[in-house]
């Protein structure tokens, strides 16, 4: 059996008869290549476009949502749209690199890997020999630079990004799956944890850090990065939300029509169990009905509404995700952009005035 | 089937495939692009590996030949060294790879490839790095200083911006102790001290004079017009020219003008007949002694040539010959001469024409027969004396044979020898000596007794 080819299957030039004629493995992949840009995608993405607009004064964007919701859609959207926009630039200049997305890498040790996150970084900027970057020392009139007995040191490495990001002109950094740089820091280390980051920003590149509620904790550490950083909540559709049922269905009906069953039945009948089920967010749905078309191939490519259920989550998994989710969204609802307004902002002042005074009253 | 809702769209999967292939290497701009203050490519590439914060080395070999080729020379430290601007074929390998990776136009024009095929090789870029002070100094406070073409060249000693000569040494001590730094590689730094170059403290150069800058001028006229030079198809060359030249301000006479350059008739038919090339001094030279620009030389546009500069210069440079000659006092050399001729003891002709401070060949040519006057009694006066030597020796001989012999010793040549002439006992046997020891051998012979002084005896002559 030959192995299919990535490339050769892009669901936006294929249509559902033409993937139905592929071997398993190619209707797999079909089905796993639909990335969908639902409204909710439009929205955020609009958040987004302003806020990384170098006028905006954010330089560091937490992209925040929960699992599953499409945050991986929703930066595959923006590069294409931050690229687009700036298509005859880069045909100008074959050196421009506007945008660099990256995974943040995990070590698999206790401390983060600031090397491998400058790796990966550098991989991203398509830097080359990253592990062999120098740095250079200015000392009593002497310029010269440090000969590596092994590999670059991570400040080596980073100046060395820091370098490149202005040369190559970045503009937008995205690193998805941040949330493992918090993860394995904490108190002083997470502050030098988000200098570091700081300082990449300050390089003109608006970073956008990608992950689930957790990154919460970096945009309020201090003034200094709380007056950097902006926040965008990417939501997912609610329950009891008549627009948001809407869309829903839509997502339902768009990937019922990408699937490469034959004599599939109409899905939007299960739609109110889906919605429950992937808890709103079009990336657990999707994840749900890749798993059934696996069942449904090895079935021979029939469809039972049997597979359907037996894709869904295990009842812990369902409510470990469905408590971070409402628990996050409970948090997040007062820090994201948009969510103030004078009124709000005058209130929390005379709150925190209060507080205050009360405490200097109780010290006196 | 459901019908799709055209408002949705779904993300292209492959849209990383869709931008354009990006630079490998960051494309950095050359400096002086266009310009007599055009950077070098060696400084070119040290920037480059600057900007990617790599040592030049790692980035010959892993990016630029990664498949380590014959280019170790130039991957190892080559760059920073005048021929790697020259005109080698692996410059012009480097400049297609360094273009291919960073997609940067006009890499070609930071070294001297428009040159090639159109002169020699030979002296063309200079051994050992040069640079001014006070470009490099003005380079820091307006931008980023560099190193540029113009002073790889070995006829450029001069900067053209300043009128000052260009330095070849950093007059720093050499590096005390090992340390695990190393001077950082860029034009601007010394790779001994790890100071920078333009640095006041450096040795203040020396003004240049009106050759050295208007040498400099032609070359920098030449850089300013590289690019062009080199799209133009040669159909026309150096040789061209020459022969053009030869025909109308020559009349012909191959010899003027090699006289003129300060060749030889053949070199210069090397040349014109395309055997070799000139030097590019020698091309400074002719485009000089010419009144026109390097280019018109190398392109072969003889039309342009300055008639009035070339006569003028044939008029200097006769008149400099003609400073060049002694004139000379003949009538006191005569008298002198001729006192020579009456001195006791001889001289040489060597002798004389030293003490005279002239040539022993102008003397000849200009006064032979005195000459040979002097040479014939020099040789006379030392064949009389080689004679009276020699009868001198003869008789030094007999007397020797003749003690040896009344001490009743056999008189061998070696011991009469050992005694007649003590210091040189071997080489003085001359035929007319020899044929002495053969009269005193017969003669001992025949008396039979060596021991018996009588028989010994031997008759003075």
């Amino acid at each position: 059996m030959t192995t299919m080819n990535s490339c050769e299957i892009n669901p936006r030039s294929m249509t559902r008869k033409q993937a139905l004629l592929l071997p398993d493995e190619g209707k797999r992949l079909y089905f796993d290549r639909v990335w969908l840009k639902h409204p909710r995608v439009d929205q955020t993405l609009d958040q987004l476009t302003i806020h990384t607009a170098s006028s905006s004064g954010k330089s560091i964007i937490l992209l925040i949502g929960p699992t599953g919701v499409g945050k991986s859609t929703l930066i595959q959207t923006l590069e294409e749209q931050f690229i687009q926009s700036r298509m005859q630039e880069i045909e100008r200049d074959p050196g421009f690199i506007p945008v660099a997305m990256m995974v943040v890498p995990a070590s698999g040790e206790r401390a983060f890997s600031w090397r491998m996150f400058y790796s990966s970084l550098g991989g991203a900027l398509e830097e080359p020999l990253m592990d062999r970057k120098l740095q250079t020392r200015h000392l009593d009139g002497r310029t010269t630079v440090c000969l590596p007995g092994g590999s670059s040191t991570v400040a080596d490495m980073r100046m060395a990004v820091e370098k490149i990001i202005a040369m190559r002109r970045t503009q937008l950094i995205v690193i998805d799956e941040a949330v493992p740089i918090l993860h394995q820091a904490s108190g002083n280390n997470l502050v030098n944890h988000m200098d570091a980051i700081k300082t990449l920003a300050d390089m003109g590149a608006t970073l956008v850090l990608v992950g689930s509620y957790d990154l919460l904790e970096l945009a309020s550490l201090n003034d200094q990065v709380a007056r950097r950083t902006g926040l965008v909540h990417f939501t997912r559709y609610q329950t009891g939300v008549a627009k948001d049922e809407e869309s829903f269905r839509k997502a339902v009906r768009m990937l019922q029509n990408r699937l490469p069953i034959q004599d599939l039945p109409d899905l939007t009948e299960f739609v109110e169990d889906l919605h429950v089920a992937s808890l709103g967010c079009v990336g657990l749905l999707k994840s749900i009905l890749s798993t059934a078309l696996g069942y449904a191939l090895k079935n021979g490519g029939k469809w039972s509404d049997e597979m359907l259920e037996q894709s869904l989550e295990s009842l812990d998994n369902y409510g470990t995700i469905l408590k971070q989710t409402i628990e996050g969204e409970a948090k997040i609802k007062d820090a994201c952009v948009g969510s103030s307004n004078f009124k709000s902002l005058r209130k929390k002042s005379e709150a925190i005035l209060a507080a205050a005074s009360a405490a200097a009253r109780y010290c006196a | 089937m459901i019908m799709e809702d055209p408002e949705w769209e779904l993300v292209d999967p492959d849209f990383g495939g869709q931008l354009p292939p990006r630079s490998r290497l960051v494309n950095l701009a050359p400096i002086g692009l266009g310009t007599a203050q055009v950077e070098s490519l060696g400084s070119y590439f040290m920037r480059l590996a600057d900007t990617h914060s790599l040592k030049p080395t790692s980035l010959a070999w892993e990016v630029v030949f990664p498949e380590r080729s014959d280019n170790s020379w130039a991957c190892e430290d080559g760059w920073k060294h005048p021929y790697f601007n020259g005109i080698g074929l692996p410059t012009q390998e480097w400049v297609s790879r360094l273009e291919r990776l960073t997609k940067v136009d006009g890499i070609n024009s930071l070294t001297l490839g428009f040159l090639r095929g159109r002169v020699s090789t030979l002296g063309l870029v200079s051994k050992n790095n040069r640079w001014c002070p006070t470009c490099f100094k003005e380079d820091a406070e307006q931008g980023i200083p560099y190193g540029r073409l113009l002073w790889t060249l070995n006829t450029v000693t001069c900067c053209l911006k300043h009128q000052t000569k260009l330095i070849g040494n950093c007059n720093c001590d050499k590096k005390s102790a090992w340390t695990n730094e190393t001077a950082k590689p860029l034009s601007n730094i010394c790779g001994n001290c790890s100071r920078d170059l333009g640095r006041t403290q450096i040795q203040q150069p020396k003004p240049a004079n009106s050759d050295e800058m208007r040498r400099a001028e032609l070359v920098a006229d030449l850089l300013l017009g590289g690019s062009t030079l080199a799209e133009q198809t040669p159909d026309r060359d150096i040789a061209d020219f020459l022969e053009h030249s030869i025909r109308f301000h020559f009349d012909g006479k191959a010899s003027r003008l090699g006289q003129r350059l300060d060749i030889s008739k053949s070199t210069l038919h090397g040349w014109i007949h395309r055997r070799h090339f000139p030097s590019f001094t020698q091309i400074i030279a002719i485009a000089e002694s010419h009144g026109c620009s390097i280019a018109n030389v190398l392109c072969g546009r003889s039309d342009v040539v300055n008639l009035n500069v070339l006569s003028k210069r044939v008029a200097r440079t006769k008149m400099r010959f003609a400073n060049s000659r002694r004139i000379l006092d003949w009538d006191a050399i005569d008298k002198a001469l001729n006192e020579y001729l009456h001195v006791e003891l001889p001289p040489t002709l060597v002798e004389v024409a030293k003490q005279l401070g002239i040539s022993r060949y102008m003397l000849r040519r200009n006064r032979p027969s005195i000459c040979r006057a002097i040479s014939a009694k020099w040789i006379e006066w030392s064949i009389t004396m080689a004679n009276h030597r020699a009868h001198a020796l003869e008789s030094e001989v007999r007397k020797a044979a003749q003690s040896l012999m009344e001490q009743g010793v056999n008189p061998t040549r070696r011991k009469i020898l050992k005694i007649a002439s003590p210091l040189n006992p071997i080489t003085r046997v001359t035929p007319r000596i020899a044929a002495i020891f053969m009269e005193i051998c017969m003669k001992s012979k025949r008396n039979g007794n060596a021991a018996d002084p009588n028989a010994a005896t031997v008759s003075p002559n």
